[in-house]
C-alpha cells in the first residue's frame, strides 16, 4: 500500500534521511520508531505530500506522490506532530471545514462528522472552540481530523503524546479497530507503546533504518536478563553482601530505601547469566521475603546497540 | 479553492482582525467624507477616496499580515498542504476571501456618495466618482496581493504587518524618488549591474549551482554590455523610466483625473496576478527546502 523508495533529505548540508527504503502492506500496522530527530516526521512529511524527498520516490496505492498528488492525498489521512487546529473553530466547524477540503459530499457531511468524532471520542466537545480544548482532547480532534473521508491510508505522527495513561489504553484500541479497514504507519519514540499494536516496526536513526522486523522478534533479541531491580525485605547490609556473592553477580548496590525495613537493590550480572532462580533461592533460604524482582525496562538505546552492535549510540 | 475561501472568509469574523478592518476603513471614510462633503462642501466624492489612499497604506497591512503567516506558525498549513486540493486553490481561495472584504466595505462607503446625491441634491459627476472607485478598487486589491505575498515569506505577523506598510510607503514615494536620480547612462548601468548581482544571489541561493548561475551571469552581463555599446543613448535616464512605470500610486492618481485608461486596469491586474504568482512559488518552494 505504501512504498517508499531510496528516500533521501537533505536540509543544506545537514542529511536528514539517508537512502530508506520500506514498505507498508495492505492493512497492516507499520511501528515507526526511533528517537527525536531521528527522521521520522521528515519521512511521515513526504510521504504525505507535504516536503519533497531530495531523491527516491512514494508510491500509495501504486500511485507515485510527486507526479499525482491529488490522487495520492485523497487516499491519505493524516495526523502530523502537531496536530493542525484552527483554534477559532469550534470541533464541528473544523471538521465540516475538512470534510470540504477532503471533497466529502454535502449530503454525507454530517454522517461523517458524526461518525469520526465517535470513532475518535470527541463527540461531547463538539460544540466547543477549538481553543479551550485541553491538549488531550485536541490530539483526538487531530486524529479525528486524519479519519474524515475513510482514507485507506493512516500516517499518525506520534498520536498518544500529551494523553494520560487512560486515553493512551483507548486509543491504541482505536488504531486497532482501524486496521481493520486502513492501511497504518504510526511512529513513536517509545517502544512499548508501538510494540503493543504493530505488526512490523521499521526503526530509524540518524535518518538511516537500522532494523525493519516484527515487534516480537526484535524484544526477544533484546531480553534483558542481566540488569536486575530488587525490593528484599531484611537488614541491608546483610541482603547486599549475601547477594553480592551469588555466583555472576557483577554488582549490586543499594537503590534506595522506599518501604521501611526493606531495601531496593540494583543488581548487575556476567553476559548471559541468569541469576533470577540463585536469588530467590538465597531470599528464600535466608527467610527474606523477595517483595519485587524486575527486569530493566528495554528501552529504544538498548535496541540500536543490540541491532547496530554498537557499544556507544553515536549522538 | 472554495473551502479556503468560505473558511477564510469566516476566519475574518470569528477574530477581531476582519471587524477592526472593516471599522478602521469606515471610520477614516467617514471622517474624510464629513470633511470634504460637509465641511468644504465639495461634492465629488473622489476627493474622499482620492485622500482614502494613504490610509490604505496602514489598513490593508491589518487585513493580509496574518493570511499565510498564521497557517505556516500554527502548523495548519499541514493540513492545507496535504489535503487533496491545489496549491493555486489554496493561495485563491485567500486572496478572493481578502479582496472580498475589501470590497464589503467600498460596497458600505457606497452610502456616502449616494447621500450626497439623494439627500443633499449634491451634484457629482457620475463619470469621476466610477472612475475614482474603479481606481480605488484596483489598488486595493493590488495591495492585497502585495501584501499577502510578503505575509507567505515570514511566521511573524507582527514582521508582516511592518514590512507590508514599509513597501508601501515606499511604493508612495517612488513618485518621488525617480525624479532627483541622476540621470547620466552610466548611473543607470551601473544600477543594473548591481541589481543583475542581487538577482544571480538570489538564484544561487534557490539552486546551488555554481556553474548554472555563472553561465546565467555571464550572458546577462555580456547581453547588458553589447547593448550599452550598441545603443548608449538607450541607457540615458532608463532608471527613471523604469521606476515610473512601475509607480502604483502615479497610475493611481492618473485614474483620478477622469480619463478612463485601460492600460492602468491591465498593470494593476498584472502586478496582482505576479505577486499571486510569487506567493504561490513560495508556498510550493517550502516543501523543496
Amino acid at each position: 500500500m505504501i512504498e517508499v523508495k531510496n528516500l533521501t533529505k537533505r536540509y543544506g548540508d545537514h542529511l536528514a534521511l539517508d537512502d530508506i527504503s520500506f514498505t507498508v502492506e495492505d492493512g497492516e500496522i507499520v511501528g515507526f520508531l526511533g528517537p527525536n530527530g531521528a527522521g521520522k516526521s521528515t519521512t511521515m512529511n513526504i510521504i504525505t505530500g507535504y516536503l519533497s524527498s531530495t531523491e527516491g520516490q512514494v508510491l500509495v496505492d501504486g500511485v507515485d506522490v510527486l507526479e499525482e498528488p491529488l490522487k495520492a492525498k485523497a487516499k491519505i489521512g493524516y495526523l502530523p506532530e502537531i496536530p493542525p487546529l484552527y483554534v477559532d473553530m469550534t470541533v464541528e466547524e473544523y471538521l465540516a471545514f475538512d470534510c470540504d477540503l477532503k471533497h466529502v459530499p454535502a449530503a454525507k457531511k454530517q454522517e461523517t462528522i458524526d461518525q469520526v468524532s465517535k470513532l475518535a471520542r470527541v463527540q461531547d466537545v463538539k460544540g466547543r472552540l477549538i481553543r479551550n480544548l485541553s491538549k488531550g482532547y485536541r490530539q483526538r480532534v487531530g486524529l479525528a481530523q486524519a479519519l474524515v473521508g475513510n482514507p485507506e491510508v493512516l500516517i499518525l505522527d506520534e498520536p498518544t503524546v500529551g494523553l494520560d495513561p487512560k486515553q493512551i489504553i483507548e486509543v491504541r484500541d482505536l488504531i486497532k479497530s482501524l486496521s481493520r479497514k486502513h492501511t497504518i504507519l504510526l511512529s513513536s519514540h517509545i517502544l512499548q507503546e508501538v510494540q503493543a499494536v504493530c505488526d512490523k516496526l521499521v526503526i530509524i536513526n540518524h535518518g538511516r533504518i537500522v532494523a525493519i522486523d516484527t515487534p516480537d522478534a526484535l524484544s526477544r533479541n533484546i531480553l534483558q536478563i542481566n540488569k536486575l531491580e530488587l525490593r528484599v525485605k531484611g537488614p541491608k547490609n546483610d541482603v547486599l553482601s549475601g547477594i553480592k556473592q551469588i555466583e555472576g553477580v557483577k554488582l549490586a548496590e543499594i537503590l534506595r530505601i522506599r518501604e521501611e525495613g526493606t531495601v531496593d537493590i540494583n543488581v548487575e550480572t556476567e553476559e548471559d547469566v541468569d541469576v533470577r532462580e540463585a536469588i530467590f533461592a538465597f531470599c528464600s533460604d535466608n527467610n527474606y521475603p523477595l517483595l519485587m524482582m524486575k527486569t530493566e525496562e528495554i528501552n529504544l538505546e538498548d535496541i540500536f546497540l543490540q541491532v547496530t552492535g554498537e557499544r556507544e549510540v553515536r549522538r | 479553492m472554495r473551502a479556503v475561501f468560505l473558511k477564510e472568509l469566516r476566519t475574518y469574523f470569528k477574530n477581531p482582525l476582519g471587524y477592526v478592518f472593516i471599522g478602521m476603513m469606515l471610520i477614516v471614510l467617514g471622517i474624510y467624507y464629513a470633511l470634504y462633503a460637509m465641511y468644504y462642501q465639495a461634492a465629488d466624492y473622489y476627493h474622499v477616496l482620492n485622500a482614502g489612499s494613504s490610509l490604505i497604506i496602514f489598513v490593508i497591512p491589518v487585513l493580509t499580515m496574518r493570511i499565510m503567516s498564521e497557517e505556516s506558525k500554527n502548523k495548519t498549513d499541514q493540513m492545507l498542504l496535504t489535503a487533496p486540493i491545489k496549491t493555486s486553490g489554496i493561495v485563491l481561495g485567500k486572496f478572493f476571501a481578502a479582496v472580498v472584504l475589501f470590497l464589503m466595505v467600498v460596497l458600505i462607503s457606497v452610502i456616502q456618495p449616494l447621500t450626497t446625491v439623494f439627500v443633499f441634491d449634491g451634484d457629482m459627476s457620475m463619470q469621476m466618482t466610477l472612475g475614482a472607485y474603479i481606481a480605488f478598487i484596483m489598488l486595493g486589491i493590488t495591495f492585497i496581493s502585495i501584501g499577502m505575498f510578503i505575509s507567505s515569506l515570514t511566521e511573524n505577523q507582527l514582521v508582516a504587518a511592518v514590512v507590508t506598510i514599509g513597501v508601501f510607503i515606499l511604493l508612495n514615494l517612488l513618485d518621488g524618488i525617480y525624479t532627483i536620480l541622476p540621470s547620466s547612462r552610466y548611473f543607470s548601468l551601473a544600477v543594473i549591474v548591481v541589481a543583475l548581482g542581487i538577482v544571480l544571489f538570489l538564484i544561487y541561493r534557490s539552486i546551488h549551482e555554481l556553474v548554472v548561475t555563472g553561465i546565467i551571469g555571464a550572458v546577462s552581463l555580456i547581453a547588458l554590455v553589447v547593448t550599452f555599446f550598441i545603443t548608449p543613448e538607450s541607457f540615458d535616464g532608463l532608471l527613471g523610466t523604469i521606476m515610473s512605470s512601475l509607480a502604483v500610486f502615479q497610475r493611481y492618481a492618473d485614474m483620478f483625473s477622469g480619463v478612463f485608461e485601460f492600460g492602468h486596469i491591465v498593470f494593476f491586474l498584472s502586478v496582482t496576478a505576479f505577486f499571486l504568482f510569487l506567493t504561490y512559488q513560495v508556498v510550493e518552494k517550502k516543501r523543496w527546502n
